[in-house]
């Protein structure tokens, strides 16, 4: 290795490296334009040589492999592009500890042979490198300290009854408390009175617009009512006054002058009518045939549909070209086939890499966030429909009690008790199925080896699924299957598997595929 | 981030296809009793078997 002594720094490449993450404007102290200035001005002072024009980068370092930029230079100090690094200070270039790491190592390996910093003085020994690494363990806790303070800032702006989440029918004032939006509030209070009466909610949609509904965003988008939007805000007990979020839920009305939309009474009346709605007592249940309209007849182009032979012995899955102008001479295919096809053609895996950990790891946390707020709204709908169910139960009940009831009415009465006594025992049932969800996020997350290993048994899982789960499976992977009389001719695959799926082939057994067209390879 | 936000609500959120899938295959209990015939069949309306 070679002393910073023998080190003819003038002789060195170096590449100029800017970061300001746009996550957090305001927040750092140097724009890019500072950075570039002071780094060039230690250049001109120190006769450093740089090659090409500045590297600027966008993203934050909080996280590593998030910098396009950044990786791209690595790469280009691996290869001998340059020698080494000029930036304003290291917290530049690393806010982790995987990244920082990577930095020393490379040192050590003499792929970065020097670093320049304008306010931090690095030399190429070991306290030099022990400073360094110092510094990188100080931005990663500024980073770290940082996350901490905002997740605790917004736990307590909650706990005040504030939150970012839009409301409709409301606007939040400069204290980040929700007041009742005028001519939208009083639609809110008429839908929510609509709906007792059994509305629809397109009808009552329709209502709003007409008379004017319209919430705009702070981008100036308007938004007007649609029943998606009907159908969440009437399971929402933010209009009588309790605001839900991931972990937890604060009475409004107990915080500030809150103006609920609605009474508690209401919404306990809309649950129960929604109830109604959604869950008929008698539901037909139809055999579910998986991978309707996914399977194509490749002489015709037609959809083939599936169905079940009838027989009194075995009865077999079978898909069907209908088209009564196919050449085909055997008008159908037995589902083994296909299903066959599927799990050789996972049996491969589906190439999942670090890289789509990483996507999997940064969604993960949001995606279970927005599911648990959910399910809390779930619970409190069902905690409604409960006190409904029992609060009829009761005065059945206590109808049932007198001596010289008709017995018609009795008989009528008896059957509503023991139809609400079902309901309510679902309802209960429901709300402990949904608290048992609430669990802790973190047993959400996979570890890269429980990751890998979900892609690489991927066909295992699929044949032991049941036949719904098959069917959602193979609708994430496939868009369709072709197939002839035989077999299956060629599929279909939808992004991001179809980029991961054809790196996987072309690093295999290329020689037996061949491609149409891109994202979609062709199996012959 | 609180405009982008106020933009989120109404809309559902996107998240990716591959974390959508991660959910499913953890779904699946590839040791139950249930798994084997999973293989080869389809379960009917009937409470019976269909073959593949």
């Amino acid at each position: 290795m070679l002393d910073e002594e023998e080190l003819d720094i003038t002789k060195l490449k170096y590449v100029l490296y800017a970061r300001k993450s746009t996550d957090d404007p305001g927040r750092q102290p140097k724009s890019i334009e500072d950075q570039i200035d002071e780094c060039m001005e230690l250049a001109n002072r120190s006769g450093l040589h740089i090659i090409g024009e500045p590297l600027i980068e966008t993203k934050s370092a909080k996280k590593p492999n998030k910098r396009p930029v950044f990786t791209q230079m690595l790469k280009d100090l691996k290869n001998g592009v340059y020698d080494g690094i000029l930036s304003w200070n290291p917290d530049r270039l690393a806010r982790n500890m995987r990244e920082g790491g990577e930095i020393i190592d490379m040192i050590d390996e003499e792929q970065i042979k020097d670093l320049k910093f304008v306010t931090h003085h690095f030399s190429k020994d070991a306290n030099g490198k022990m400073l360094l690494g110092l510094a990188f363990v100080l931005s990663k806790q500024y980073s770290d300290n940082l996350s901490q303070n905002v997740k605790r800032g917004v736990g307590r702006r909650f706990l005040e009854g504030k939150s970012p989440a839009p409301k409709h029918g409301y606007f939040r004032d400069v204290d980040g408390k929700y007041k009742s939006d005028g001519k939208n509030f009083e639609l809110i209070c008429d839908a929510w009175n609509m709906k007792t009466e059994n509305i629809s909610h397109e009808d009552i949609a329709n209502y709003m617009n007409n008379k004017g509904y319209g919430r705009k965003t702070k981008t100036g988008r308007i938004i007007i009512m649609t029943k998606q939007i009907l159908s969440e805000i009437f399971k929402d007990p933010f209009y009588y006054g309790i605001l839900v979020q991931t972990n937890d839920s604060v009475d409004l009305r107990d915080l500030y002058d809150f103006e609920p939309a609605i009474t508690e009474e209401i919404y306990i009346q809309v649950q129960e009518l929604s109830n109604r709605r959604t869950k008929p007592y008698k539901t037909k249940w139809h055999t579910f045939l998986p991978l309707k309209t996914m399977i194509i007849c490749a002489l015709c182009g037609h959809n083939m549909y599936p169905g079940a032979s009838k027989g009194n012995s075995r009865r077999y899955l079978f898909y069907r070209c209908d088209n009564k102008y196919c050449k085909r001479k055997k008008k159908s295919m037995r589902g083994k086939v296909i299903f066959s096809f599927i799990y050789n053609f996972l049996e491969k895996g589906l190439n999942f890499t670090e890289a789509e950990y990483e996507k999997y790891l940064n969604d993960v946390t949001k995606t279970s966030d927005e599911k648990r707020k959910k399910i809390r709204i779930e619970i409190f709908s069902r905690e409604g429909r409960l006190k409904a169910v029992n609060r009829e139960l009761k005065d059945i009940g206590l109808g049932l009690l007198r001596k010289n009831i008709n017995p018609t009415v009795r008989k009528v009465n008896e059957e509503r008790l023991a139809e609400l006594e079902a309901k309510g025992e679902s309802l209960e049932s429901d709300i402990k199925k949904y608290r048992n969800q609430l669990t802790d996020p973190k047993q959400d997350y996979l570890s890269i080896e429980e990751f890998l290993n979900l892609s690489n048994n991927a066909s295992t899982i699929v044949k032991s699924a049941n036949e719904i789960v098959k069917d959602q499976i193979c609708r994430y992977i496939f868009l369709n299957l072709t197939v002839d009389e035989k077999k299956v001719l060629s599929y279909q695959a939808k992004e991001p598997f179809a980029t991961l799926l054809e790196q996987r082939d072309k690093s295999s057994s290329a020689d037996e595929r061949t491609r149409t067209s891109k994202g979609c390879p062709t199996w012959s | 981030m609180e405009e982008q936000k106020e933009e989120n609500i109404d809309e559902e959120i996107k998240t990716n296809a591959i974390l959508e899938l991660v959910f499913l295959l953890r779904s699946v209990d590839i040791n139950s009793q249930k798994a084997e015939l999973n293989t080869t069949t389809i379960s009917d309306n009937n409470g019976g078997r269909i073959f593949l």
